[in-house]
């Protein structure tokens, strides 16, 4: 479905661009349904991402640089070596210091305007609701499916929309849940697959492949353009350059949507 | 009549392969298929498919023809039928 969080076009609902900003956004405005005004809904959006690894840092990178106004980024820990073939927000320089804190420098640098606000930690039944309440759009790039269920309960109840991204060895999927409309996580699966791992095989292009698709799913949702992946999976496997677009539909007896919106 | 089953993600590492082709019987239902193939000797796949009372996992997905199939729908196959076993993914 086409459609958008961000569909009123009362122009004086968004903040306007400064030169620099014309400027550095000038190829991408040219696009089709973008235009000023599309620059500056981005600009008055928050997006949170859940997890700055593989596939979330590609996400956060290409939305601050397709000039979104704000990113809270929610990830605990610290750089590890083995985070260092995907995770490109992350450097050799910095093993054993915050992920946050050097995703911080790496988007400012490419962004100074860039208002982030970072989160130690990861999401968790405590925190899940208070931090989705300061987002527009949330991006759920999780590797452990109790902190995506955790995310998915608390976009039901805040009725935000969500994009659901993940990958698996060469494979991608993606799908964006609009709460009462399109199928929520539990809709599809209400429990964890029993053979799930913690430590999964990645490449960080199949990891990135995937991010640049759900940052896509993002500004789409903010300025409105095209359609997005509701009700809709797209899979890939990168190992034959096989896509599908899979439809998927929401599961009356849910357990986390059940009663929300329509249908 | 002829069936194609793919596996993706988790369940293909364990199956073994990407594809399986069954001949199976005109209108063949869906859970029939899915039983065969984890029936079919593969170490750890009925496991991953079915639980201990002979169902399908509620973690499985299934898809008809790359459309979603509720696990309680009462499905008949027809010759040529695509079908797809899978779960979500995590990783991130």
């Amino acid at each position: 479905m086409s459609g958008s969080s961000f569909s009123s076009d009362m122009e004086n609902d968004f903040p306007t661009l400064d030169a620099m900003e014309l400027a550095t956004y000038q190829w991408q405005m040219w696009a089709d349904g973008i235009g000023e005004l599309g620059q500056r809904k981005l600009k008055a959006a928050t997006v949170l991402i859940s997890r700055i690894g593989g596939v979330g840092g590609t996400v956060a990178y290409q939305l601050a640089a397709a000039g979104i106004g704000k990113l809270i980024l929610v990830h605990a820990g610290e750089i590890k070596p083995s985070d260092l073939n995907r995770q490109l927000l992350m450097t050799h320089d910095r093993i054993g210091q915050s992920r946050v804190e050097t995703a911080q420098a790496r988007l400012l640098a490419l962004n100074p305007r860039l208002i982030l606000e970072l989160h130690n930690e990861n999401i968790n039944a405590t925190n899940a609701h208070a931090l989705i309440m300061g987002a527009d759009v949330v991006v759920d790039c999780a590797p452990l499916f109790e902190e995506r269920f955790e995310m998915n309960r608390a976009i039901v109840r805040q009725c935000k929309p969500m994009v659901e991204c993940a990958m698996y060895e060469y494979e991608g999927s993606l799908t964006t849940i609009l709460p009462g409309v399109s199928p929520c996580l539990a809709c599809l699966s209400p429990v964890a697959p029993t053979a799930w791992r913690r430590e999964f095989p990645v490449f960080g292009a199949v990891a990135g492949t995937v991010a640049c698709l759900a940052a896509m799913e993002v500004i789409k949702l903010i300025t409105g353009v095209g359609e997005i992946l509701s009700g809709t999976m797209l899979t890939m496997d990168l190992a034959n350059m096989s896509f599908a677009k899979r439809k998927i539909h929401r599961n009356p007896n849910c357990s986390v949507c059940k009663g929300s919106g329509s249908g | 009549m002829k069936v194609n089953v793919h596996f993706d993600s988790q369940v293909r590492r364990i199956a073994g392969c990407r594809t399986v082709s069954l001949d199976v019987d005109q209108d063949t239902s869906l859970i029939e298929v899915i039983k065969r193939v984890g029936n079919s000797g593969t170490v750890g796949l009925r496991s991953t498919l079915m639980d201990e009372d002979d169902s399908v996992r509620p973690s499985i997905l299934i898809f008809l023809n790359n459309e979603l199939v509720a696990k309680e729908q009462q499905c008949v196959l027809h010759e040529g039928a695509e079908l797809t076993l899978t779960t979500l993914i995590s990783g991130g």
